[in-house]
């Protein structure tokens, strides 16, 4: 039990910090993922075929090949490319990008490619009434999506995002093969330094399973804050 | 990256399909089983035993795989590698072997998550069907297999399948615990070559078409089950 300590004879304040990466992690990924999401899901509903169809590519190849791949394929490859991008505008000196802007990009964009799934389906769940009355009352048609529909679609993806919180917060475990000291990274660092084979792993166990948990109570009562003009 | 390379690059990917395939095959079909038998003690009258199945699914359903899997081979197969009579017995080539803890930390984990859909999927059947089968004198059991079981399994199809993508996407994860399946293999040839974006655009090529195939045959099995109504 000493391990847990805190200070430099345990590991408690080690795994502390490790936590708060992991959640500014799963935060800013699934911010990102929002917006982006939000962004492609508009896209495929009211843009030209030819952004429909690279949008449509972009989430079925992300949700369709494992979370590892994307993960390894900006941290080997996404500094090449900023490398290459920056060259282009005379900058000629490779890019390092530090690891978590990589980790925070690799599950922004998986949890991007889902969110963008939720949004269409709930922005296409919106009657269509609500546009038209919208269009009768001389709105312009940005301000419909902005205060009209777009409003009412959250209320109904409300559910599946919280879901896809879930997702984002477990695929940030995912980020330990970078080396980024998060939770994951940090008990497989301190199990093998000190021969023990169950506690880092349990303990980094229950700190997933006490953010999920109270997760799910938030997500309970922002449901309820967002239903609670809708009469069953 | 040189055709040639490309090549054979695609070539040796291609050879560790059949790992990935049997990864997922053995681990979905025992989880599968395993799922069946915590469904019924999650819907059992016994307290304690209830208790036990709704936390086996809170554990699997709250943590990453990546934990499971490292609680597996980095805990568990550690823990063994400690104990000497293991060591010496004859089981330790078989136990020594990480295949086996990636198969079993996927199995529990499937079992968690497919317990869960099968649970919902009961869940929703009305009880009408229950009530109206214990009026034709069938017994508790008989009715679970011959009534409820059957359409609880079609109303679960559709969430299956994702979570067969979803083992598909998790057997990457052996590769951590070097496994070479499809995204160890690439990952091999990418220290050795460092080339990326070819190399992971092979191996996401081929996860691609594995995942196409498993939806067309759900969407094919949901189609024969279909309720046809007039």
């Amino acid at each position: 039990m000493e391990l847990l300590y805190w200070g430099n004879n345990g590991w408690g304040d080690e795994i502390f910090f490790a936590s708060l990466v992991t959640i500014s992690l799963a935060v800013c990924s699934y911010a990102l993922g929002l917006v982006l999401g939000l962004y492609i899901a508009v896209g495929k509903l009211y843009s030209n075929k030819i952004v429909k169809i690279s949008l449509d590519g972009y989430t079925t190849v992300v949700r369709g090949i494992p979370e590892l791949l994307v993960i390894y394929l900006l941290f080997f490859g996404g500094e090449n490319i900023i490398t290459q991008i920056a060259s282009v505008f005379g900058y000629d000196g490779f890019i390092n990008l530090p690891p978590f802007l990589i980790g925070v990009l690799a599950i922004g964009f998986i949890s991007a490619s889902y969110s963008a799934e939720v949004f269409r389906g709930s922005i296409k769940s919106v009657h269509k009434g609500q546009m038209e009355a919208g269009l009768s009352l001389c709105l312009s048609k940005s301000k419909i999506f902005d205060e009209i529909t777009l409003p009412q679609a959250i209320r109904i993806a409300i559910p599946s995002l919280g879901n896809i919180w879930q997702l984002t917060l477990k695929d940030t475990a995912l980020i330990s093969v970078t080396g980024l000291a998060e939770i994951m990274r940090i008990s497989r660092v301190a199990t093998n330094s000190e021969r023990e084979p169950f506690m880092f792993f349990i303990v980094a166990a229950c700190i997933f399973l006490f953010l999920t948990s109270v997760s799910t109570k938030i997500q309970k009562i922002i449901e309820k804050k967002y239903n609670r003009s809708m009469v069953r | 990256m040189e055709l040639e390379l490309f090549i054979n690059s695609t070539f040796e990917i291609l050879k560790a399909v059949p790992t990935t395939l049997s990864l997922v095959t053995l681990s979905l079909s025992i989880g599968f089983i395993m799922a069946i038998f915590i469904v019924a003690m999650s819907l059992s009258k016994l307290m304690l035993v209830r208790f036990f199945a709704n936390s086996y699914i809170y554990y699997f359903r709250g943590t990453p795989l990546l934990i499971q899997i490292y609680l597996m081979y980095f805990g568990f197969g550690y823990w063994l590698s400690m104990q000497e009579n293991i060591k010496q017995s004859i089981f330790w080539d078989i136990i020594s072997e990480p295949y086996w803890y990636a198969v079993s930390a996927l199995m529990f984990n499937t079992a968690g998550y497919t317990a869960e859909i099968l649970r919902g999927a009961i869940l929703s059947i009305p009880k009408g069907q229950f009530e109206s089968s214990y009026s034709l004198g069938l017994s508790y059991y008989q009715s679970m297999v011959k009534i409820i079981l059957p359409q609880a399994i079609r109303q679960a199809l559709p969430a299956y399948s994702n979570e067969v993508i979803l083992m598909v996407k998790g057997s990457s994860l052996a590769s951590i615990i070097t496994i070479m399946e499809i995204t160890g293999t690439m990952n091999k040839i990418r220290s050795e070559t460092y080339a990326v974006y070819e190399l992971i655009f092979i191996a996401g090529s081929i996860y691609l078409l594995i995942n196409f195939v498993i939806t067309r045959m759900f969407n094919y099995l949901e189609n024969k089950y279909k309720i046809v109504s007039n």
